[in-house]
């Protein structure tokens, strides 16, 4: 009974978010057209998709996490057949996999332009490792949400990582084993671009589980 | 199988400025008990900590043979819990909730659910966010009580809703009660609700247990007894008396305890019995918080 709940409690949150999800897909989808339409319209169709990416995921992270908790429907989540843990588990899966969906289509879908495209495939390797730097900063806001009950930390928390999306473009900048490579007709993964996968994926992978470590303990969720 | 569907045992809870201290309480299965305490008791507290949303600091709590918080998956299989601060979902209608529910819990009884749809008057079309405080209510019990639940946590319930939506709720609760298998734990500061439906009260004050018995028992013991006196001296010290006041010659004494002997103690002293009054459940539970207070700060 208790997978049924984690799944029906997974799904619920699915069909909740379901409008943003669709509406994240749709002007990311669009944001990958435009850019096709000229250089100009290449610089601004990136800013949109970035934004989107970036505004898709407080927003999943705020009404998912935060809104539920403050407008006390979390309550009612946790009157249901579940420990603490289940909860967390549950809301782990949910809101990742509703950033997920967009996410892995929309990144697909930049690797498939810029392969299928005359823009430069040297694009490509940027473009993953700004892909999975968004993700981790998703995964971070979302760890930071289901720790603390502080709206104020959370907060704290999406300005932080907005700002370090700044600090990675000048990261990338310094690196000419990514940068030096942006504008060539084929793809170069570097040993750099190795180094930047793997610290996005271990920071993820930390802020992923840490909620759980702490869930086990006194932690109150309400 | 346990008999108790609630036992609470040494529960301790420390926050900044409140501690939940050493409470014990015991609700056995079939009995509807009403837990009765003024604003920032710890009535939430306790209710949470047996819901297992809180951990306790300290002791021991079982719900319905389960320890909590270890197994309260499992416990809440069987518990129907509604809080006054509990929402649902503002975007999703009703029906959408009932669905939810009725997929996590096999025991989802339809045809009781659509009759408490007509009696509660509540549309299922109808999305949360346009339902009144009363309709939001009503639907978080009809949630709960189309499950048949063994055990039903209530938490002020009743809190903020106008006189008829109240009268239905409880005329809703009072049917539930027909059913002898079930355990009713009902949170209230309105003695009126309690009253009405509990077989047991439960007063509790600021982190503690004051008194926990049958309401029968709370209305038979305690009394109010208009005596006339000559001076406040002339009245003996007796221990069931927990409050004295007087107005010249007149004292009216407050007693937990009463038995037709304490007519003769006084009359033994020199005072005259005038008059003894029953109290309600709401001047017994005043008397008992204040005194329960002056003696711990003795």
């Amino acid at each position: 009974m208790t997978t049924n709940v984690i799944g029906r409690v997974v799904m619920k949150d699915l069909y909740l978010h379901r409008w943003l999800i669709i509406a994240a897909v749709a002007v990311g989808v669009a944001s990958l057209l435009v850019s096709l339409t000229g250089r100009m319209a290449f610089n601004v169709a990136g800013v949109f998709y970035l934004t989107t990416i970036i505004a898709y995921a407080v927003m999943l992270v705020m009404y998912g996490v935060v809104q539920e908790r403050k407008d006390k429907c979390l309550l009612f989540v946790l009157s249901l057949p579940l420990s603490n843990e289940q909860y967390l588990r549950a809301k782990v899966f949910a809101v990742l996999a509703a950033f997920l969906a967009p996410w892995t289509l929309l990144t697909a879908a930049g690797v498939t332009l810029f392969l299928a495209t005359p823009i430069p495939d040297g694009f490509v390797t940027f473009f993953v490792l700004l892909s999975t730097f968004l993700l981790m900063n998703f995964c971070l806001v979302l760890s930071v949400a289901l720790l603390t009950t502080s709206e104020v930390a959370v907060s704290s928390t999406i300005v932080l990582t907005n700002l370090s999306v700044s600090l990675f473009f000048i990261l990338i900048g310094s690196l000419p084993s990514v940068s030096g490579n942006l504008q060539n007709a084929t793809m170069a993964w570097s040993t750099d671009a190795s180094i930047i996968l793997g610290a996005e994926i271990a920071v993820m992978a930390i802020a992923l589980t840490i909620p759980f470590y702490v869930g086990r303990g006194r932690h109150t969720l309400i | 199988m346990s008999t108790q569907a609630i036992a609470l045992n040494g529960v301790s809870k420390a926050f900044k400025f409140f501690k939940l201290d050493a409470l014990s309480l015991e609700l056995a299965q079939g009995q509807i008990m009403g837990l009765v305490g003024p604003n920032g008791a710890g009535k939430s507290t306790t209710i949470r900590i047996l819901m297992g949303m809180i951990p306790a600091d300290a002791g021991d709590v079982r719900v319905l043979g389960h320890s909590i918080p270890s197994e309260q998956a499992l416990a809440k299989r069987d518990i129907g819990f509604v809080s006054d601060d509990m929402r649902l979902f503002p975007n999703a209608t009703l029906d959408w909730h009932m669905q939810f529910v009725a997929s996590i819990y096999p025991s989802w009884d339809v045809n009781y659910a659509t009759t408490l749809l007509k009696r509660f008057n509540l549309q299922p079309a109808q999305l949360v966010k346009g339902l009144s405080h009363g309709e939001h209510t009503k639907a978080l019990l009809l949630l709960v009580l189309a499950r048949r639940p063994r055990l039903l946590v209530l938490d002020e319930p009743t809190t903020g809703l106008d006189p008829v939506a109240r009268h239905e709720v409880l005329a809703e609760l009072m049917d539930v009660l027909q059913d002898d298998n079930r355990s009713i734990l009902f949170s209230s500061h309105n003695t009126l609700d309690v009253e009405r439906i509990s077989d047991q009260i439960t007063f509790i004050d600021r982190g503690h247990v004051v008194e926990s018995r049958d309401k029968e028992t709370f209305l038979e013991r305690w009394r109010r007894l208009q005596i006339q006196v000559g001076t406040r001296n002339n009245l003996p010290q007796v221990p069931s008396v927990v409050d004295v006041s007087t107005s010249g010659q007149l004292a009216t004494v407050t007693t937990n305890h009463y038995t037709p002997e304490l007519h003769r103690v006084f009359e033994r002293a020199g005072a005259v019995v005038h008059e003894v009054q029953r109290m309600t459940l709401e001047e017994i539970f005043v008397a008992n918080v204040m005194s329960s207070r002056r003696e711990r700060m003795q």
